[in-house]
């Protein structure tokens, strides 16, 4: 099975599923469209058209170089990292955290450069969005932010 | 002379300082993020749209408007010097483009588009002027029977004309509407798909979907492979070598004024903007060509045409936006969502209401262009500098600007999970074949064409009759389902003629 048409067969179940929530929640009440109306008939055109979609199968691929599989997953990890961590770090710690990951461990930079970039970075988001636009940043359980 | 009197006024309003500055910012960056591939106007604009609620309303659409223009002006630089598109819009500057710049004549490549954006930019306002006020009127006709055909419409051409195989287009356009009945129904006060999530009560919020769909997968897809730019950019672009001469003019006046006018209709169109425009053009100039054969090989008309019809679309798009209130593609999405967070509801009395701000808008579109021909043909050497920037650094800002800026939407860390997950999933879709534009453009749509689709049942006690009776609807409704036949036809057709033969 290739990823075409393993998504499109994840697609359908959750038009499958959207359906069927939809149709709890009730098509028609008191002789008028009811809250279940709108999303069952996108559940259910998401169903159809998946199904068709893999049913058609593989789409051609238009890529020239390969997909460098390992970097994508540090990548990916990378990311949901950053996520994870402005909790309980702040955005300050997170910020810094990635951009040091991501060029010295991914990008394979020297650590002066990595830090450089990293405090660079750091300021400017914590410049924009905490001093110019006054957004709460998540501060974390050091208090830094 | 109404409009040329009322544009003058805007013309007023547009030059305020605050206005001009912000006018200004807009060209900058948009040329910038036009340039960088990696981050396109969706996301710049849903990450703009915090700082454009401090801003007055007319400022705030100034400042988005020229970000979505302006990334059409820099889209092309990086699809003609390294064959990656800027931007989703500027991937047909690289079939001709690329090797112009080959054979040696980027600079005219580079000169041209910026020409063909500027002059399709400015007719394309006229335009504006002269047939928005129209357009709103007639929209003040519209009820919700009439709208829901046209949303309908809308979605029918975003499935059907979009990149991709259809199927998958329309299978977006029904997650896009799912997705747009998460949360609290207005009507019943029913929770729908919330899973007992208080956060999920209010729905998604556009901007976080954007920055998820467009910026967190752009990381994914950018952190696929290394790249290296710097070596394709060596060459300097000297002012003169940047002017296009008398027979690059005389073959691209036509294909610009084609597709200029071609770029405005599609833009007035739901469902149509700026990426249809230049495919739509590209495939027109090849048509009409007396030498088709010359195309993907450097024709300047494959150039002119498509570049100015993607910025004639662009700005014409803001027609349904003002006149209407409805979306023609993502960016006017986001662009009506920072609108209505601001408290302007977008829609047929918006002229009468907001007068400045209508009349600020398109004649700002006027400046905003000044300046991007000054940014983009004397200038274009500083922001070619851009393309320097090494992609370990575009992923890793794109991902924090983009995360932080879902955060600040509702200083919520919700969103920081719901922006990281969509970025995965639709990176997911995108490697499947997927387009992610039909589904940001179905989420948009999908309150507006649920709610007047419920209020158009109820007008006609529960049957659907008043739909094919309203001579408006009809016509939207008939207009969707031959769009949607016709080429299916005509693939039947060719699927027999090839048995045939």
């Amino acid at each position: 099975m290739n990823a075409a048409r393993l998504s499109a067969i994840c697609l359908a179940a959750v038009g499958l599923a959207a359906a069927a929530m939809a149709w709890r929640l009730g098509l028609w009440t008191m002789d008028r469209p009811g809250p279940g109306l709108f999303p069952f008939a996108a559940g259910a055109l998401l169903f159809a058209t998946s199904i068709a979609a893999a049913i058609q199968g593989e789409i051609a691929e238009a890529e020239d170089e390969p997909v460098d599989r390992r970097r994508l997953l540090r990548y990916a990890a990378a990311v949901a990292g950053f996520g994870l961590a402005m909790k309980p770090l702040g955005a300050v710690i997170a910020t810094l955290g990635l951009i040091l990951g991501v060029l010295r461990g991914i990008e394979n930079r020297s650590w002066a450069h990595a830090l450089v970039v990293a405090v660079v970075l750091a300021a400017l988001s914590w410049g924009v969005f905490r001093y110019f636009l006054s957004v709460p940043l998540p501060v974390g359980i050091l208090g830094i932010g | 002379m109404d409009a040329m009197v009322n544009l003058m006024g805007g013309l007023g309003v547009a030059l305020e300082p605050t206005n001009l500055a912000v006018a200004f910012l807009g060209a900058v960056l948009g040329t910038a993020i036009g340039i960088l591939p990696g981050l396109g106007p969706t996301a710049t604009i849903s990450l703009l749209l915090p700082v454009s609620i401090m801003l007055e309303p007319t400022a705030a659409v100034i400042l988005l408007a020229g970000i979505y223009y302006g990334s059409l002006y820099g889209g092309s630089t990086a699809s003609i010097l390294l064959r990656v598109p800027g931007e989703a819009a500027s991937v047909v500057s690289c079939f001709d483009g690329y090797p112009m710049a080959q054979a040696g004549r980027a600079g005219v490549a580079l000169g041209i588009t910026a020409f063909a954006s500027f002059i399709a930019g400015v007719v394309a306002t006229f335009v504006i002027a002269l047939v928005g006020p129209a357009f709103a009127s007639t929209a003040l006709a519209f009820g919700p029977v009439e709208k829901t055909a046209l949303v309908v419409f809308g979605l029918t051409l975003a499935a059907n004309i979009g990149e991709g195989p259809r199927i998958r287009a329309w299978a977006m356009v029904a997650l896009g509407l799912l997705l747009s009945s998460v949360g609290v129904d207005l009507v019943s006060g029913e929770e729908r798909y919330t899973f007992s999530i208080p956060y999920l009560r209010d729905g998604f919020h556009v901007a976080v979907l954007a920055m998820g769909m467009f910026g967190v997968s752009e990381v994914l897809i950018l952190a696929e492979r290394q790249r290296d730019f710097t070596p394709a950019l060596s060459a300097r672009y000297r002012l003169r070598d940047l002017l296009p001469d008398a027979k690059d003019w005389k073959d691209s006046a036509i294909p610009m004024t084609r597709g200029t006018a071609l770029g405005f209709f599609l833009g007035l169109l739901p469902g149509g903007g700026a990426l249809i425009a230049s495919f739509a053009s590209y495939v027109m100039e090849k048509r009409l060509s007396r030498s088709p054969e010359r195309f993907g090989k450097g024709a300047i008309e494959g150039l002119a045409g498509p570049e100015s019809a993607n910025n004639a679309a662009a700005q014409a798009s803001f027609i349904p936006l003002l006149c209407l209130g409805i979306p023609a593609n993502a960016v006017i999405g986001v662009i009506m969502g920072g609108l209505l967070m601001q408290g302007v509801v977008p829609g047929p009395r918006l002229i009468i209401d907001h007068p400045e701000l209508f009349w600020g808008v398109i004649a700002s579109m006027l400046i905003g262009n000044a300046m991007l021909i000054v940014l983009n043909v004397p200038l274009i050497r500083v922001f070619v500098l851009l393309l320097r920037i090494p992609p370990a650094m575009m992923a890793p800002s794109i991902l924090i600007f983009c995360v932080i800026g879902a955060f600040s939407i509702n200083n919520s860390l919700f969103d920081v999970g719901v922006v990281i997950i969509c970025g995965f999933l639709a990176y997911g879709l995108r490697k499947s074949g997927f387009d992610l534009a039909p589904l940001l453009l179905a989420f948009l749509l999908g309150s507006l064409l649920e709610e007047n689709l419920r209020q158009g049942l109820i007008l006609g006690f529960g049957s659907p009759v008043l739909f094919v009776t309203s001579p408006i609807s009809l016509a939207f409704l008939v207009i969707a389902t031959l769009t949607l036949v016709l080429p299916l036809m005509r693939q039947l057709r060719w699927q027999r003629s090839g048995n045939v033969a």
